[in-house]
């Protein structure tokens, strides 16, 4: 009896994934533009900035910003939360614009997706380091990744816009 | 051997659907989009045909011969398939999106040690070893297909790529198909090979055909979307790359890395 109900579960996981993959796919082609960016959470741009400038700078001083203060310009763990949400959307975002200018959107969005897999591999070393202690992170680097990528992501998105939908620019921007 | 009407009916009507997507593959020049799966399609068309006449002349040693022969050749197309959709949602312009390919084949290497753990672990009601192992071999089949095209949806979603429709399409027939076998082949494990075996292998030859018919009306249409041509992905690659360049000059040197 056991083997059966085993492959039951088994079933219905995969099952029930591969419906939530086709529904999330189906939803995300049906939402409109304001829909996708009223996702966008509140983030303060000009502290971020500072974060990644330290990266920036890294030649010259690069620890003019510590760590500690990082930690809380970035809004800490809600912070990060809320990049890793915008960093999604923005995605999205960028296959959107595809409607309006298919080559640069497709382009833009490949680019797009370099930075935020170097930002979720960033967020996730910071989470792995939070829930096991022993492990050794060098979390000021981690969170300078997090804003550079953040940074590019925006700034690649901003400049798609500005050939794709101009017209959209400005509402994205103060989202952003 | 005896058939029922309905068996015949959908014996036949497989094959009509069978060459009508044969057809459809090549007419609309989508053999070139999925190669694989345009082979896998053929195939089964030619083995379904041979399959009906030997089983009407009786001939029930070839007809196992064939069977199984065709099983196995059918696991390596359908993995084949999985493969060129693989090839297709992973890749960008000929290069695979980075990371995507090392994380779709350690989930991949998961799903055969899964897949064959699930089916050594069941012990259907069957008098010979041979129908014991025939239930274990399809139940490993159907778990390995839903597996690796559940990764690859996972995978694709966590690097956000995004399907061309004609291979999202091929792989939704394929799955939903898969998963109705899945539950076919988890009976069988269970009841064996008599109780209820025809009436569960109508239900999967049903799916079959419904995937069919899916695949025909999907690949009729035309695709959504189209390919990006080289010379402005390579004007836009390298604007994109100028900004990669300037963010990375301020990446901290491998000496701070490693302080």
């Amino acid at each position: 009896m056991f083997p059966i109900v085993l492959m039951a579960a088994t079933f219905v996981m995969l099952a029930g994934y591969q419906t939530y993959f086709v529904l999330r796919r189906r939803r995300l082609q049906n939402q409109t533009w304001e829909q996708l960016i009223s996702k966008i959470q509140p983030v303060d741009f000009s502290q971020l900035q500072k974060v990644a400038k330290s990266y920036l700078e890294s030649g010259k001083d690069h620890h003019h910003v510590q760590p500690a203060d990082m930690w809380i310009m970035l809004g800490q763990e809600q912070g990060l939360a809320r990049l890793r949400n915008n960093a999604e959307v923005m995605l999205d975002l960028a296959v959107y614009a595809e409607r309006w200018n298919f080559h640069e959107g497709r382009v833009i969005a490949d680019f797009m997706r370099r930075d935020s897999v170097r930002l979720r591999t960033a967020l996730r070393e910071i989470e792995a380091s939070f829930a096991n202690e022993s492990r050794t992170t060098q979390l000021h680097l981690h969170l300078q990744e997090i804003s550079s990528a953040y940074s590019a992501m925006r700034q690649r998105l901003l400049a798609l816009y500005e050939n794709a939908n101009a017209g959209r620019l400005p509402q994205l921007q103060a989202a952003l | 051997m005896g058939l029922s009407a309905l068996d015949t009916v959908l014996w036949a009507a497989t094959i009509v659907m069978l060459a009508v997507l044969v057809v459809t593959l090549v007419f609309k020049k989508r053999f070139r989009v999925a190669p694989w799966f345009t082979i896998w399609i053929s195939s089964g068309l030619t083995l379904t045909l041979a399959l009906y006449i030997t089983y009407r002349l009786g001939r029930s040693s070839l007809y196992t011969i064939l069977y199984w022969g065709w099983a196995v050749a059918d696991l390596l197309l359908q993995l084949a398939v999985i493969v060129e959709i693989a090839r297709s949602v992973l890749k960008r312009d000929g290069r695979w999106v980075e990371g995507s390919h090392t994380r779709f084949l350690a989930m991949a290497g998961v799903s055969v040690l899964l897949s064959v753990s699930l089916a050594l672990s069941v012990h259907p009601a069957t008098v010979y070893a041979t129908d014991t192992w025939a239930v274990r071999g399809n139940l490993f089949t159907t778990l390995l297909i839903c597996m690796l095209f559940s990764a690859l949806m996972f995978v694709s979603q966590q690097f956000g790529l995004s399907w061309r429709s004609h291979i999202m399409r091929i792989g939704y027939g394929l799955t939903a198909w898969a998963l109705t076998s899945f539950i076919v082949d988890m009976l069988h494990s269970y009841w064996g090979i008599t109780r209820h075996y025809a009436q569960l292998d109508r239900i999967r030859n049903f799916a079959y055909l419904g995937s069919l018919i899916y695949w025909f009306v999907a690949l009729w249409r035309a695709e959504v979307g189209k390919k990006l041509s080289p010379d402005v992905f390579s004007r836009l690659s390298s604007l994109h790359e100028q900004v990669e360049y300037e963010l990375s000059d301020s990446s901290p040197t491998d000496e701070e890395r490693f302080s």
